[in-house]
């Protein structure tokens, strides 16, 4: 059975890395259900990832010169795993905050994440609207499930309209087919799929922009510089523009 | 970095003492009323198809959650030991992995928008449709093979899951996507723009993919479906996990 050759190699790579100094592997914690940053393909055990956060991991390992061991995780898992020191940092569209910062450091923003409302184009009842304070608490909008999206519709409007469903192409079907006034999704989505659809409009009401950062063990000063400095790469080479086209804005509508 | 390596190791020793003891099956959580996430877990007939052939052979189940294109290639390379998601038996899966006898009876069915039903009245066969409407479909189902094979050389919209295919039709991209009966059945009561046409296609079986040569588990699987259908478990199945589909 080939389960059988596959347990054989991870045992050679056990040996190995027993022997191996530990610093020749980066283990990098990732969120396994939040495509377009990290989601789950193909099939060996089902530990193979994808999306924009292991592109970005990818980067990182190289410049280091180590070997990338991805860890697919849910999210309520990842700090603590960090903490522990069971993985040594982790990507998985983790968003800068004062509170995560007292347990362990981040990089720079790695990505600028922001909330859009859509709603069909020509829908008179969001005309004029300019402020989130600006829309009727009688609302009904659709978002994914466990999102940031959920968070926001769930203040703007009563919670009770506010309808979670598994998936981005199912949100997006829910406007479409008129179950619901408005969905939220993530603006660089949005935009790609506004360009697409064009029946449908992002309005013009902005909310807080949330930083995604890599997070670090607390202290490990030598890791942050690392991989601030392929950030820095990165972005100034252009492939950072070239993967978020690809894992983002093609998400949904390549 | 030490707790991985155990952990590695501790699955190495495990899987080596114990490998016969799980049986590792593959799905995808996308497919109402079959498999579909409900929270964390994913539930529906054929998880519980799975569970039943797990008790069978008195082994633990693991489940994986995978792409529908993925899965047939993951039972021939036998990274999985079975899959269970509605998969239609065809000539061409057969090729690469053996199937159970037929579970279920099934087949497509043409989604179009219900301010279109007019444009549709002379549409009476799968092949009229295929000829004059342009399709879409998701890839690697028997929905995308049947919308090529009407479609008459015409291109066919293939995407990812069969959402970003209802899209295609609610956004009018394209006149009709192909879809499996009891899925749209199960989603399509919640999209009211859209609705189902009337025309027929092919019956179609659903049977679990299994290791090419795999005579052992062939013949469990085989026993596991007819004592179902023999106690009428299968019925209460069809009934909870079909019939009374809710989201």
């Amino acid at each position: 059975m080939k389960r059988s050759i596959l347990i054989f190699l991870l045992s050679i790579i056990c040996f190995t890395s027993c022997s191996k100094k530990k610093e020749e592997f980066l283990v990098v914690g990732a969120n396994e259900m939040f495509p377009p940053f990290g989601y789950r393909v193909g099939n060996t055990f089902g530990n193979e990832m994808d999306g924009f956060d292991i592109a970005l991991a990818k980067e990182i390992a190289k410049d280091m010169n180590k070997t990338l061991i991805i860890s697919p995780m849910k999210f309520n898992d990842i700090i603590p795993a960090l903490v522990k020191g069971e993985i040594d940092i982790a990507l998985s569209a983790m968003t800068i905050t004062d509170e995560r910062y007292k347990i362990i450091d981040f990089s720079t923003s790695y990505y600028k994440a922001s909330q859009v409302i859509i709603a069909r184009k020509g829908d008179k009842r969001f005309e004029k609207m300019l402020t989130k304070s600006d829309i009727d608490r009688n609302t009904t909008i659709a978002t994914e499930r466990g999102s940031t999206g959920t968070k926001i519709a769930r203040q703007i409007t009563r919670a009770e309209l506010v309808s979670e469903v598994n998936s981005l192409d199912l949100v997006l079907m829910e406007l479409i087919s008129e179950n619901v006034d408005a969905i939220i999704i993530d603006r660089d989505i949005a935009r790609a799929i506004a360009n697409r659809y064009d029946h449908i409009t992002i309005l013009p009401i902005e909310f807080e922009i949330e930083n995604y950062g890599v997070a670090i063990q607390k202290g490990d000063i030598e890791m942050r510089d690392s991989i601030n400095k392929t950030l820095e790469r990165i972005i100034n080479s252009g492939d950072y523009i070239s993967m978020v086209e690809a894992y983002i804005q093609g998400y949904l509508t390549e | 970095m030490k707790k991985i390596i155990l952990l590695l190791l501790s699955i190495f020793i495990l899987s080596c003492s114990k490998k016969e003891e799980f049986l590792v099956f593959g799905t995808n959580d996308m497919f109402p009323p079959f498999a579909h996430m409900v929270q964390d877990e994913i539930i529906g007939f054929d998880v519980e198809l799975a569970k039943e052939i797990a008790k069978e052979l008195g082994v633990q189940l693991k489940i994986i959650n995978m792409s529908f294109d993925e899965l047939i290639p993951a039972v021939a390379s036998r990274d999985i030991d079975m899959a269970i998601c509605s998969i239609t038996i065809t000539d061409k899966r057969q090729e690469i992995v053996d199937f159970s006898n037929p579970y279920y009876e099934a087949s497509q069915v043409a989604i179009i928008r219900k301010e279109d039903i007019g444009l549709f009245e002379n549409i009476h066969t799968k092949e009229e449709l295929g000829e004059s409407k342009s399709l879409s479909a998701q890839v690697g189902t028997t929905g995308a093979l049947m919308a090529n094979q009407i479609a008459a050389g015409k291109p066919v919209l293939e995407l990812d899951t069969w959402g970003q295919a209802l899209i295609e039709v609610s956004s009018k991209k394209v006149d009709a996507a192909i879809i499996d009966m009891e899925s749209a059945k199960a989603f399509t009561y919640k999209y009211s723009n859209l609705i189902p046409l009337d025309i027929e296609f092919p019956t179609e079986s659903y049977g679990v993919a299994i290791n090419k040569g795999n005579s052992k588990l062939l013949n469990s699987v085989n026993s596991t479906i007819a004592n179902l259908i023999e106690s009428g478990r299968y019925d209460e199945l069809v009934k909870s996990h079909i019939d009374n589909y809710k989201e």
